[in-house]
């Protein structure tokens, strides 16, 4: 039998669609956030608590994490950082035992915790304990074996820490303005998120005459928690984090759920008779807008560097923008263009003393590329490609004249330099370049001098 | 909320924002052509819905690391592929032999099972030209629909759906599925 054209494309759509079409496909969003709801609750926490995208010179959790008060926290915290990005990037889920979901059933029903917390280093100067009150996930009050107080708050538009020295009457009240609302990374929490990881039975140990279960969980080679629950209260007694490639293992034990204090312990008011010093970081968006070489000068608290005369440099602009990496904070870029047709950027912007130390720490893990007659280095950067982008947009969008982002290229690249004295700054280059003119840059720059 | 006439982009800053339920309106607008992508890889309906399941809990996850949001859809169908592939990878236990070309079928077919025909058709045209016609069918999606999943126009999609049809045909044709 002989089809018309028609039917025979009827006929073949027909064959088609008893063949593979699927009745009754219905997406169901509800069952999908049921099935995946730890995990879509862990994204959520971490929508709220926004990163940067690159390794970031300054935000807020660098200033809490570095301040005196909260140097002790830092470990933890990193460990607790590398923990979330593990959890957010895989990891096997094999399901949960029975006894581990009795223990977070039991975490779960309580909303604040105190507990004792050590850093135990392999090398270096050892950690006072400190006692850390978890009064919810923005609000934390740690308590310093050196008798060091510091109150966190993060409730706010502003974040604000408080480090008080009771022995010498001193406050230093760090506000961070413009960061927007923070949590505090909660290793509770974290634990509580083994359920939907891979946890194995340690079997049972004796400790002050309870008895109490062990629970391990290896996510990956970096990291290793060990956490013991009292068999009565299924609640957390001890949790060791080894971090074997930091040399450093954290402790927690002492653990008090819901604890008792006047809510007084967490207020961030100064107590009568301190001595106060403030310090404001204002890490709100900055309009970007071209500046002079003065400007930039008066606003760094270092040393600021501008470029001198090349021959093969055929325009040079400076802007201020808001801080591409972070998104807070100011940077200044100086932007130049090359006889070549290259769009280069130098980036230089405020960095306290620990955030400088924390810079150097992670430049020295990079390639060192070039060192100059008169001592400049230049480093790679891990995802210089990236960097260079970000700069180069942020770039663009300040002054769009300057440099077309549709013209960015593939061959763009980053180094990291480090003058002899010290500062840091970011390069970031359009296209490849010589060493040659990668060196006279470098060594053209010159210190920003009041007139 | 409605989101059927909010873009991707928005419902994206949203779910950026803070707001994960906006991600309904995306799941809601690409579920069935993640399975559908997924079944060309997996050829098995559950399994095809379980990765398609996963993808969005991929995408969801790296969000906000999705630089152009006008390429959600896209980005997506990257996404999908890359789980279904892995599924077939990781867990050779679970899936079997899952890739439609290496599926091995008897040396005598049935020339009467059409369905299996169609699906053997399916192997003898090119890879674009399969997943073209898997989209279109397995849940019926529009010209439009399709064509935001692979970022191509509506008369490419129809161009080359025609083609693949023809092809597919021929193969039916050739081997004695059909008989025009």
């Amino acid at each position: 039998m002989i089809m018309e054209p028609d039917k025979q494309e009827k006929k073949l759509d027909e064959l088609i669609s008893s063949a593979i079409h699927r009745k009754g496909l219905q997406p169901d969003f509800k069952a999908w956030k049921q099935k995946y709801q730890s995990q879509i609750q862990q994204i959520k926490s971490q929508t709220n608590n926004v990163q940067a995208p690159l390794p970031a010179k300054s935000n807020v959790w660098r200033i809490i994490m570095k301040s005196r008060i909260t140097k002790l926290a830092a470990a933890a915290v990193i460990i607790i950082a590398v923990m979330t990005g593990i959890t957010q990037f895989g990891g096997s889920i094999d399901g949960a035992t029975v006894a581990w979901g009795e223990v977070v059933e039991q975490i779960s029903s309580h909303t604040k915790y105190k507990c004792r917390q050590r850093i135990v280093r392999e090398q270096g100067p050892q950690i006072p304990a400190r006692q850390v009150y978890h009064l919810n996930l923005q609000q934390r009050r740690q308590e310093h074996e050196d008798g060091i107080i510091g109150i966190i708050d993060m409730r706010g538009e502003d974040a604000i820490t408080v480090e008080l020295y009771p022995d010498q009457k001193k406050a230093v009240v760090t506000k961070i303005i413009g960061t927007g609302t923070r949590r505090d990374p909660d290793i509770i929490g974290m634990v509580k998120r083994f359920e939907q990881e891979s946890t194995e039975k340690l079997g049972t140990k004796k400790l002050n005459g309870k008895i109490l279960h062990g629970f391990r969980h290896q996510p990956n080679k970096h990291n290793d928690f060990t956490v013991w629950v009292d068999a009565d209260t299924k609640l957390p007694v001890e949790i060791e984090l080894k971090h074997p490639q930091r040399g450093q293992i954290l402790l927690l034990d002492e653990f008090e759920f819901d604890f008792e204090l006047d809510p007084s312990a967490f207020s961030t008011d100064v107590p009568d008779g301190y001595d106060v010093k403030t310090i404001i970081h204002d890490h709100r968006p900055v309009e970007p807008r071209e500046i002079t070489a003065e400007d930039v000068r008066s606003e760094l608290n270092h040393t600021a560097y501008t470029i001198g005369n090349l021959p093969w440099i055929k325009k040079l602009i400076i802007v201020q923008a808001s801080e591409p990496l972070s998104r807070i904070g100011k940077t200044y870029m100086t932007g130049i263009l090359s006889d070549d047709g290259n769009n280069i950027i130098i980036d230089q912007s405020n960095m306290r003393s620990y955030d400088k130390e924390a810079m150097m720490e992670w430049i020295l893990k990079e390639q060192l590329v070039m060192e100059t007659p008169s001592g400049v280095k230049l480093y790679t950067h891990p995802r210089g490609s990236d960097y260079a982008r970000i700069f180069l947009e942020s770039f663009a969008k300040a002054n769009p004249d300057f440099f077309d982002i549709k013209n960015l290229s593939e061959e763009r690249f980053t180094r990291m330099i480090v003058m002899p004295d010290g500062t840091i700054m970011g390069l970031s280059a359009n296209k490849q370049m010589s060493n040659k003119k990668l060196q006279e840059l470098v060594e053209s720059l010159v210190e920003i001098k009041a007139n | 909320m409605n989101t059927s006439e909010i873009s991707d982009t928005e419902l994206i800053n949203f779910v950026l924002n803070g707001d994960i339920d906006s991600f309904e309106g995306l799941y809601l607008r690409y579920y069935s052509s993640m399975v559908a992508i997924a079944y060309c890889v997996l050829r098995e309906h559950h399994l095809a819905e379980d990765a398609a399941q996963q993808a969005f809990l991929r995408a969801l996850r790296n969000l906000r690391s999705l630089r152009h949001k006008d390429k959600f859809a896209s980005w997506l169908t990257r996404l999908c592929k890359n789980v279904a592939k892995d599924m077939v990878t990781a867990k050779p236990g679970r899936t079997k032999t899952l890739e439609i070309s290496q599926l091995q079928f008897p040396d005598k077919i049935n020339k009467d099972d059409t369905g299996q025909g169609v699906r053997q058709a399916l192997e003898s045209i090119s890879a674009s030209e399969k997943e073209l016609v898997v989209l279109r069918y397995y849940d019926n999606l529009s010209y439009e629909q399709i064509s935001g999943v692979l970022g191509i126009s509506e008369a490419t999609i129809g161009r080359k759906l025609r083609k693949a049809k023809r092809n597919i045909a021929k193969y039916l044709q050739n081997n004695g599925f059909w008989e025009k």
